[in-house]
């Protein structure tokens, strides 16, 4: 454990490491000399050790009459409560040591925070010299903090070992400072790696990402843990496309071997019901498993491409994401605006427009259906929050109230990005039902940080002071659509590799931040590249991700992370999925209000036509822009749902459903059982389960019996969990 | 006094009959010139005796009343007007709500079902049909090669569900030629034209716009080559005026655009709906047109290009395609506040208005967006005379031929207005028992309190009495009904008549929703110029009011017994309230519980009640089922008056454990007839006071309170001295006197206890 054994990737940055160090001490020196700063070395001080906590003095209300700011994002009025509230009592000059600050921090006097800092550690002296330097605040050219760097950025540790840690402070004047002292550490994987000041221990195999914030900034360390390093071969799989090179060269580094392609009868089904929402019917996934030719798999994605179904399902993941709700849009601007998406993705328009269109939608929400789109939220603030994470996966909520703790958004990038939309106007029209939406060329946010009138700035760009007369959101569109935004084609690409791979390259996929970077970062490059130069059209991502050997793989033998996409992950079907199979299934497809018989539970607008299977299954009340939002947890209801509800039995029931149809053309046992295999599973049964339910339903006496037998089994097979569940 | 002596009266009860309740009626419509079948949907129908229609035109035939249901067999006049007509169904107890029977020009079909196969239809013709949630109705048409076919349907608007439908055409290609979901003009209503560039079946599809709303309910589709034109210019004029307008079209250019002469009304109507006429047809519904406003006034144009008119005017304007406002200028003159108003929405145009008014130096002085609904009002008083540019634009930058609208300039007006006073939801009718009585309360506004209230047209034996006339007060109207009066219904006019002058209906009007949205938001409203009234059966039951004996005295009360007759239905929960009162004079609620049969309704009057004799008017109501049915009590007269005596304030303390006296003077203002007992309420906890009597030549009233060791201490000022004086008669009149302040202090410690004589 003494050795610090890492692989390549960390021996490569031993020299930067040495040279930073070098770099560091010599900075330490000349620090030695300069007056202490409050903003640089009191307040790091403080936030590491918990000071201005969000459960401490960092709370909105402070605590027992001392409020500082949320992890130091406010140093102008941190200063101001440490030497002017109370008449300055918290501070001593005369008798620095005697200052309530320094007194309660080392639990010298009763604190109900505890003892914080030790008497005469660094930290406690640091604290010390400011105040009895006379606790002056920063002037303008004290440096300021611009980025932290952490040494190393990533490193693969086999268990048992451990890496240092260093954590770099930039400003912009001055030499670099080593701060990994004071910097504050979140780890994604405790079981994986375990973490301390200036060092990380790999505790089993998996990836964990470590995260140091100082300053309000956050650098990551990616560290990659692998069981052992006896010598290993990747097997010989070949890759289909970009998507396998880059997912089986993170599994070579893992030292993990994909699992086998699953069969055709898998994947039939598996990719009917990602890309059209339902399974196979019983002829399709015949015909296509008895298909010989070697590109069928490829052919059968571009079909299914091109189903209205595809439409169906994309505009209602979608519409999820926007938050198309009738609560909130009234069912008709909700129906409106489901339709049109369902349009845009039936007519391939590429997806930048479309978004496009959304952004700068103004006019009736019934007449102009995306201006639907600005009912989602009611001011321009949750506006900024609403776009970030739809189009752009980022959260900027904390930013709101205080600077993003793990991320590097400030309370200025957020009242920046809603000024944008401070003109956005809203009101009803004649019909209460009806919606107008416009541009009134007027109108402001206020920063609450400052107070000021915010000026629209892109996250990650500069303030431009807009036109009069122009709809700020044209330039924010613009921006955001622009194939240089790292950040949409990726969150497009991302969302997409999510719904057919079971988890995202970033996860989840709305929450892109530093703390939690993509699993394949190179993967969701060339996504996004390929979006970008397929002019947004979602079928090419989709087309790549389907025909990819890691989309078509069977279920992993053992239990390797899911997101090294080792194997396939199996979940449950969505609550559209599911109601949409056990119609299918037992040909009693479900009449959904307001839709024809047959058209699929996708296709409901708004999402909330009333019907109790879709809300018990997880369907999301689209009252956030969060993808958390659908919920897949089981739950005693689902299982009631399925094992006494109407649903499952009514269906095989059903008088002109797919059960009584073959009963009644007293069609052969053998040829029932198919049927229905096929209409369950896309498959046919094997030996062993042909023989085990052929022998029950043969001791049926008459044809009661017989067609309460067929029923028990047919339910049996629609309450497995091969049918529930997608794999 | 002797006018205020008790007087039993008689007020018939019945709520075991509900009146009834129609839904509609179905077809929603028909041909003028035509006779049709109609079935009455709703509830308690199998009783109606008659339909009564609020307009000449519509004749019934026959009726036809079994069980719950009722038909009836309509003839429409030749030259009955096209549109919408009120009807009321009529029984034994009383008048239904309002619902609308629309009359159109073009021969009339039901919608049949012919499996999937789509109903073959002609041109030229209305279909009266009905959807269901989730339903598509098909239509099949032949269309001549470039014939322009308009295609409207009416639901919303016939005001039985709040549906809302789209509509498609397809050519005989199978693709889409047209399709139309909401307009300016129909609402949720769709309408659309085409040209047919081919010859050959054309396919309409009818269906809900919102899938899974959930909604049913019936259309006309009116189908045929008939013009739809979508406003008029001048979009109105003068109460009684003719106007000669061009039909806005679509056209930008209104030269050439088809002309016809509107005769508007002067009935008191702010907007005329009128159904345009033209050669080749009439428009399948109406538009409207203002009836009222500045006059007309014709734009002056200088040699810069802009536009002036006179005030106080009205214009018409119109956005062009290009999004630009439209400025007109006015000379306004110093101090005179002008009322700027752009009605826009209100004539079904496509325009959001949006209104500024600019000084000469382009500076907004006033603007205003959605003052009338969407429409927009701004009002501005020049501190000098001065040139105003009065700009209009849409709110979406938007202009086209439909984005039109009329601006009003002038003083700002301020019509009279009566209208019946009634709760939510319940329709302003008055039904008047055969021997007994209605009452009915009538709200005033911007009337003349010299301008008394009048009524005409009343059904045989019947005759209203008019309440008294207070400033700011609504008025109370009694409908009295002999008890041979036959069972009749009327449209009674309701008006003014000045001093003198001629009876003037003109300014009733009684607005009412037919569709409800969302918090009861009326969708679809309709406005009555008429009152109906109609002659019901007695009733078998009966209350009984007492009018006062005695006089009520300001800052006191008393209470009305009220009694119910035999016989009675025990299973009733009668309850009697007040529906007029004097100004000062408030009422409680009386109610009978299961078998009782008689009740005391409170009323008090405020120390600045008006003084004088009034009518106060009851209405007794009871839940039946689950309609509440309402029966007005015939009026009594309460007279109120000043206090025979005032009583000094008082201000008295004592301790917990005592007792304390206090001295009232007292002030007459009439001699007292005899000792008047006197009683204390509002007493604080633990406090008592002792009987007493205010002999009738005591100067000062005398008053002693016990108080409890444990009573409430603190400063009471609560506490209310009731006398009973005995009037002429000996009858005892309530008068209420604040007492003044009542100190309860707590026992005072023995002075020199421990601190004196107790250990150090």
């Amino acid at each position: 454990m003494t050795a610090t054994r890492t692989t390549a990737t960390t021996t490569t940055t031993t020299t930067t490491i040495w040279a930073a160090a070098c770099a560091l001490a010599f900075a330490a020196g000349a620090r030695a000399q300069q007056p202490v700063s409050f903003r640089n070395d009191v307040l790091p001080v403080l936030t590491h050790a918990g000071c201005n906590a969000g459960g401490c003095h960092g709370a909105a209300s402070g605590k027992n009459g001392f409020g500082l700011s949320l992890f130091a994002y406010d140093p102008a009025a941190d200063h101001r409560v440490l030497t002017r509230e109370l008449r300055g009592r918290r501070i001593d000059p005369a008798e620095p040591e005697q200052s309530l600050l320094l007194l309660k921090g080392a639990g010298l006097v009763p604190h109900q925070g505890g003892k914080r800092l030790a008497p005469d550690s660094d930290g406690w002296r640091r604290v010390r010299d400011w105040i009895a330097a006379g606790a002056p605040n920063d002037g303008d050219d004290a440096p300021r903090l611009v980025r932290v760097v952490t040494e190393p950025p990533q490193a693969q540790l086999v268990v048992g070992n451990a890496v240092s840690l260093r954590v770099v402070a930039h400003y912009d004047r001055g030499e670099p400072r080593d701060v990994t002292s004071l910097v504050i550490w979140s780890n994604s994987d405790d079981g994986a790696v375990a973490v301390g000041q200036d060092r990380a221990e790999a505790k089993a195999a998996g990836e964990a990402t470590l995260l140091a914030r100082y300053g309000g900034f956050a650098a990551p360390v990616r560290i990659a843990v692998l069981a052992d390093d006896r010598p290993w071969t990747f097997p010989g799989v070949a890759a289909a496309n970009f998507v396998d090179e880059r997912i089986h060269g993170k599994l070579r580094a893992m030292r993990t071997a994909p699992a086998a392609v699953c069969s055709d009868e898998v994947f039939v089904r598996r990719v009917h019901f990602d890309l059209a929402g339902a399974p196979p019917t019983p002829d399709e996934a015949r015909a296509f498993v008895a298909d010989a030719a070697p590109d069928k798999r490829a052919r059968l994605v571009d079909a299914l491409l091109q189903r209205p179904e595809f439409a169906d399902v994309q505009a209602m993941q979608w519409a999820e994401v926007l938050g198309v709700s009738a609560e909130r849009m009234e069912p008709k601007g909700a129906s409106e605006l489901t339709a049109w998406l369902r349009r845009a993705f039936a007519d391939g328009r590429p997806f930048d427009e479309v978004v496009r269109d959304l952004l700068v939608a103004e006019g009736s929400t019934y007449d102009v259906a995306p201006a639907g789109f600005w009912l989602a939220a009611d001011q321009p603030h949750l506006h900024g929050e609403h776009v970030a994470q739809n189009f752009l996966g980022i959260r900027l909520q904390c930013a709101q109230c205080h600077n993003h703790p793990f991320e590097n958004w400030t309370m200025d990038d957020y009242y920046g990005f809603a000024a944008f939309f401070a003109q956005v106007g809203r009101k009803r029209a004649e019909d209460g039902a009806e919606w107008v939406v416009w541009d009134r060329r007027a109108g402001d946010i206020r920063n609450k940080r400052t107070d000021a009138v915010a000026t629209p700035r892109v996250l990650g760009g500069a303030a431009s002071t807009p036109a009069a007369g122009v709809d700020r959101r044209r330039a924010l569109a613009d921006w955001l659509v622009a194939k240089e935004n790292r950040w949409f084609a990726a969150n497009v690409a991302n969302r997409a590799f999510a719904r057919l791979f079971g988890r995202g390259l970033v996860e989840p996929v709305d929450d892109v931040r530093i703390g939690n970077p993509p699993s394949h970062p190179e993967l969701l490059d060339d996504l996004a590249a390929l979006l970008v130069q397929q002019r947004f059209d979602v079928r090419a991502i989709y087309r790549a991700l389907c025909n990819s050997r890691s989309y078509q793989l069977a279920r992993h033998p053992g239990n390797p992370p899911e997101a090294l996409f080792a194997g396939n992950v199996v979940r449950r079907l969505s609550a559209e999925q599911l109601l949409d199979a056990i119609g299918a299934a037992t040909g009693a497809p479900t009449k959904y209000p307001g839709l024809p018989l047959g058209a699929p539970a996708a296709a409901i607008a708004g999402g909330r036509v009333n019907v109790r299977f879709l809300d018990v299954f997880g369907r999301p009340a689209r009252e956030s822009a969060c993808t958390c939002d659908r919920r897949d947890e089981p739950t005693l209801g689902q299982a009631l749902h399925l094992v006494n509800g109407d649903t499952v039995a009514a269906k095989i029931a059903a008088r002109d459903g797919r059960l009584q149809r073959l009963l009644q053309q007293k069609t052969p046992p053998e040829a029932i059982l198919d049927e229905l295999f096929l209409a369950a599973y896309s498959r046919l049964p094997r030996d062993a389960e042909r023989a085990h339910l052929l022998a029950e339903v043969a001791s049926a006496k008459d044809d009661k019996a017989l067609a309460a037998a067929w029923h028990d089994v047919f339910w049996a097979m629609l309450n497995s969990r091969e049918f529930l569940f997608q794999h | 006094m002797s006018a205020l002596l008790g007087i039993a009266l008689l007020a018939v009860f019945a709520p075991q009959a509900p009146t009834p309740r129609l839904a509609a009626l179905q077809p929603a419509g028909g041909c003028r010139g035509a006779e049709v079948e109609v079935a009455l949907r709703g509830e308690r129908l199998g009783d109606v005796v008659a339909l009564q229609f609020d307009a000449p035109g519509i004749e019934v035939v026959a009726l036809q009343p079994a069980a719950d249901r009722c038909t009836a067999r309509l003839r429409l006049a030749a030259d009955c007007a096209l549109g919408r007509h009120r009807v009321r169904a009529r029984s034994g107890v009383g008048l239904s709500n309002v619902v609308t029977f629309h009359v159109g020009a073009l021969p009339t079909l039901r919608e049949e079902r012919q499996g999937e196969a789509p109903m073959s239809l002609p041109l030229g013709v209305t279909v009266d049909g009905a959807l269901r949630d989730g339903d598509v109705d098909r239509f099949t048409v032949d269309v001549p090669q470039g014939a322009r076919v308009v295609v409207e349907v009416e639901a919303m608007r016939l005001g039985q569900a709040p549906i809302d439908l789209r509509l498609c055409v397809r050519g005989p290609d199978g693709q889409i030629v047209a399709q139309a979901d909401d307009t300016p003009l129909g609402g949720r209503d769709p309408w659309l034209a085409f040209d047919a560039v081919a010859a050959g079946p054309y396919a309409l599809e009818l269906a809900g716009a919102v899938p899974g709303d959930g909604r049913d309910g019936v259309y006309r589709l009116h189908l045929g080559r008939m013009p739809r034109p979508l406003g008029a210019s001048p979009a109105g004029g003068q109460p009684g005026e003719t106007i000669d307008v061009a039909l806005r079209d679509g056209r930008a250019d209104l030269a050439a655009a088809p002309r016809a002469r509107v005769q508007l009304p002067n009935d008191g109507s702010e907007w005329l709906w009128w159904t345009p006429e033209l050669a080749d047809g009439a428009a399948p519904s109406a538009i409207p047109l203002r009836v009222g406003g500045p006059p007309n006034r014709a734009l002056a144009v200088d040699d810069k290009g802009r536009a002036f008119f006179d005030l106080p005017g009205s214009v018409d304007g119109c956005i062009g395609d290009d999004g630009a406002p439209v400025r007109f200028r006015v000379r306004a003159k110093k101090g005179e506040e002008i009322e700027f108003r752009v009605v826009a929405r209100a004539l079904r145009s496509a325009l959001d208005p949006v209104l500024l008014v600019r000084g000469a130096d382009e500076r907004v002085l006033a603007s205003n967006d959605d003052a009338a609904g969407m429409d927009s009002v701004a009002r501005y008083a020049p501190a000098a005379d001065m040139e105003l540019i009065v700009e209009v634009r849409d709110l979406l930058r938007r202009g086209s031929p439909a984005h039109f609208f009329r601006l009003e300039a002038g003083p700002r007006e301020r019509p009279a207005k009566l209208s019946l006073q009634v709760a939510r939801l319940v329709d302003p009718v008055v039904a008047v028992p055969q021997g007994g009585v209605a009452t009915a309360v009538v709200l005033r506004a911007n009337l003349d309190d010299k301008q008394e209230l009048a009524l005409a047209g009343l059904p045989a034996g019947v005759v209203a009495t008019i309440g008294p006339r207070l400033p700011g007060q609504p008025v109370a109207v009694r409908f009295d009904a002999a008890p041979d009066a036959p069972l009749a219904g009327a449209q009674a006019q309701v008006g003014v008549r000045a001093e003198g002058g001629a009876f003037d209906a003109r300014p009733w009007q009684q607005t009412q929703p037919l569709l409800l949205g969302r918090n009861d938001t009326p969708l679809v409203q309709t406005t009555q110029r008429t009152l109906p009234v109609a002659v019901a059966l007695p009733a078998p039951f009966a209350l009984d009011v007492v009018a006062p004996a005695v006089p009520l005295v300001r800052g006191a009360g008393l209470a009305l017994p009220i009694r119910l007759g035999l016989p009675q239905r025990s299973d009733l929960r009668v309850r009697v309230r007040a529906v007029w009162l004097p100004p000062g004079v408030t009422a409680g609620q009386a109610q009978f519980d299961v078998g009782q049969h008689e009740v005391l309704l409170p009323i008090e009057a405020s120390t600045g009640a008006t003084l004088g004799t009034f009518p106060i008017a009851l209405v007794a109501s009871a839940r039946v089922g689950n309609v509440v049915v309402e029966q007005a009590l015939p009026w009594i007269d309460v007279q109120v008056v000043e206090p025979w005596l005032a009583l000094a304030r008082a201000e008295a303390r004592g301790a917990v454990g005592g007792e304390v006296a206090a001295t009232l003077p007292v002030t007459r203002a009439r001699p007292q007839h005899g000792p008047a007992p006197v009683a204390v309420t509002n007493l604080p906890r633990g406090v008592a006071c002792r009987p007493a009597t205010l002999a009738a030549d005591a100067e000062a009233l005398q008053l002693v309170f016990d108080i409890a060791p444990d009573a409430a201490v603190g400063r009471h000022g609560a506490l209310t001295v009731e006398v009973r004086l005995p009037d002429g008669a000996g009858r005892p009149v309530l008068h209420r006197a604040s007492f003044g302040e009542l100190k309860v202090e707590a026992k005072k410690k023995p002075k020199g206890g421990i601190a004196a004589g107790g250990p150090p």
